[in-house]
């Protein structure tokens, strides 16, 4: 309605309504209005018999085949509108899960963290053959374990070597304010238990900031009981583990000593067989070489052995303050891993929309001007049609 | 079609239920004709767009949309690009459609002073109707002859109402002087 239309100027409204009041035959109408209503309706154009019949007939004759023809149905509009949107939640959900399950395959974030810890602390105190068998899936991405872990076949001559791995975890725990010294003082029992030692320590019980760094040397073998225990010192908070396969490195250096004894063993009996002082002076002399050659090899596969036999552990105790990661699951899955699950799908879920978004959008824009200057254009046309007629 | 045809329409035509174009065109046919001949100016070419616009109406009669306007505005709609493509497909300035009245002529008699004048002013008025452009002949029979409202005109013209109102007053305001200047 014209009242409602605030850019027409009040008297073009009022005369339009007296027009409609006019055309509606009003009694009250303004008289040169009612006139001319009646003076257009005098030059309304009106077709005469022969043209009613034959546009009767043509009515009748598209009635006849549009009965024949099955009826469009409703409107497609609405329709398609569902079935766009339908496809478009489709595509977000699609994209939503192949991104979450890419993201548990990378082996990043709270999922394969908690599933380390959830082996891990499962069963404490097991028996090192299945907690190292079980290791492998704790986050290794070097190397499989076949055999326990730091256990050398050396002399097996022929067989699978037993892989050699070098370990360490990085640990943090949350204790309670007043409860650092304590717990530091807790870890170094643990560790000692197991066989181990306290390499190095900082406690800090007083201050802005307290807490404890602790680096700590177990037995491989002892490593996963070690690792639950000091995460029941407190809350566990993060949970790192690195391995390095250095197998390759422990084979090559025995390998090297093997033959280098074998040299000064072929060099001693050289020497056994020398006559003469100059002879026996010089198989001397490279039985010494030979010697200590052997000597540096066995400390180096000493060496590799012992960082393979023992696992390091970098302990940091936080407190409720300074903590800072989110708690890493402890086995159990509750109402928080499910919700942390949940805004990890609807991240993901969001940027897969805001990346749709930002693709489609300049191609919609770009569609719907070049849509609007169509239709503007054929409006143009179509009006230059009809005022040439 | 019959000479009593009123523009309201049947009864059972509402918005909810569907679309019945047979129904909707009888009762508009004659406005549909007159609509069509103020646009194309012939008459043949004007029934020609009426046949077809009833049949283009039966073929999209599943896709009108209430929502988007009502069914004598949605018909008129079809009927305009009807005449469009008739006016496209001819590609000349159509024929009038009736003798203007030539008001030049005084009728000397004065018994018949009264009904002179009347002739007169409606010469000049279908005279004002030929002389406007295309488009405002156009918006003449769909406020005077279809008895389209303004919302209405200005879904089938694809403007807005402001512009349509605003064209329209334009219109009356031309056919006015004329009907003043006759009187």
């Amino acid at each position: 309605m014209l009242r409602r239309d605030p850019a027409l100027s009040p008297e073009s409204r009022a005369d339009l309504d007296a027009l409609d009041a006019a055309l509606a035959g009003a009694p009250d109408a303004d008289p040169e209005l009612t006139a001319l209503v009646a003076d257009v309706a005098a030059a309304r154009p009106a077709p005469g018999d022969d043209a009613r019949a034959r546009l009767e007939a043509r009515a009748a004759a598209a009635s006849a085949a549009a009965a024949a023809t099955p009826r469009p149905g409703r409107p497609r509009t609405r329709r398609s509108r569902r079935l766009v949107g339908a496809l478009a939640a489709t595509c977000v959900v699609a994209g939503a899960a192949v991104a979450v399950s890419e993201q548990a395959h990378d082996g990043g974030g709270v999922l394969v963290s908690g599933t380390e810890m959830k082996q891990e602390m499962a069963r404490p105190g097991e028996s090192s053959a299945s907690a190292g068998a079980a290791a492998p899936e704790a986050g290794d991405r070097t190397a499989p374990e076949r055999a326990a872990p730091g256990v050398a076949s050396g002399a097996t001559g022929g067989t699978v070597p037993d892989r050699r791995v070098r370990r360490a975890v990085d640990q943090t725990v949350r204790v309670a304010g007043d409860g650092v010294a304590s717990a530091a003082g807790r870890a170094e029992r643990i560790v000692t238990a197991a066989g181990g030692h306290a390499a190095r320590s900082t406690v800090r019980e007083r201050g802005s900031d307290p807490g404890a760094e602790l680096d700590l040397v177990v037995p491989t073998t002892r490593l996963d009981a070690t690792v639950a225990a000091l995460g029941r010192l407190g809350r566990p908070v993060a949970l790192d583990r690195q391995a390095d396969d250095v197998t390759d490195e422990a084979v090559a250096l025995e390998d090297h000593l093997r033959d280098a004894r074998a040299e000064r063993a072929a060099a001693r009996l050289a020497l056994a067989r020398a006559t003469g002082d100059e002879r026996r002076a010089a198989r001397r002399r490279e039985l010494r070489v030979l010697s200590s050659r052997v000597a540096r090899l066995a400390g180096q596969v000493r060496a590799l052995r012992r960082t393979t036999d023992e696992a390091t552990i970098a302990l940091r105790l936080v407190t409720a303050d300074a903590s800072a990661a989110a708690p890493v699951d402890d086995g159990a899955w509750g109402p928080g891993d499910a919700w942390r699950d949940a805004s990890g799908v609807l991240r993901v879920a969001a940027g897969v929309g805001l990346l749709l978004v930002v693709v489609l959008l300049p191609v919609a824009l770009l569609g719907g001007g070049g849509w609007a200057l169509l239709r503007g254009g054929r409006r143009a046309r179509d009006a230059r049609l009809i005022d040439g007629a | 079609m019959s000479e009593t045809a009123t523009a309201t329409l049947p009864p059972a035509m509402t918005r909810s239920a569907p679309l019945d174009v047979d129904a909707l065109y009888r009762s508009c046919a004659d406005e549909l004709f007159a609509y069509a001949c103020t646009v194309v100016r012939d008459r043949s070419a004007a029934e020609e767009v009426v046949a077809v616009t009833f049949e283009r109406a039966l073929a999209r009669r599943g896709r009108f949309d209430p929502r988007r306007g009502g069914p004598r505005a949605w018909l008129f709609g079809i009927a305009r690009h009807a005449a469009v493509d008739e006016l496209r497909r001819r590609g000349r300035t159509a024929t009038w459609t009736h003798e203007p009245p030539d008001a030049a002529v005084p009728d000397p008699a004065d018994a018949v002073a009264e009904r002179d004048e009347a002739d007169r002013r409606r010469a000049a008025v279908a005279a004002a109707i030929d002389r406007l452009p295309g488009r405002d002949r156009e918006l003449v029979a769909l406020k005077f002859h279809a008895g389209l409202g303004n919302a209405e005109i200005a879904a089938v013209l694809g403007i807005s109402a402001t512009n349509a109102g605003s064209r329209l007053h334009r219109v009356l305001t031309t056919l006015r002087e004329a009907c003043r200047a006759a009187s």
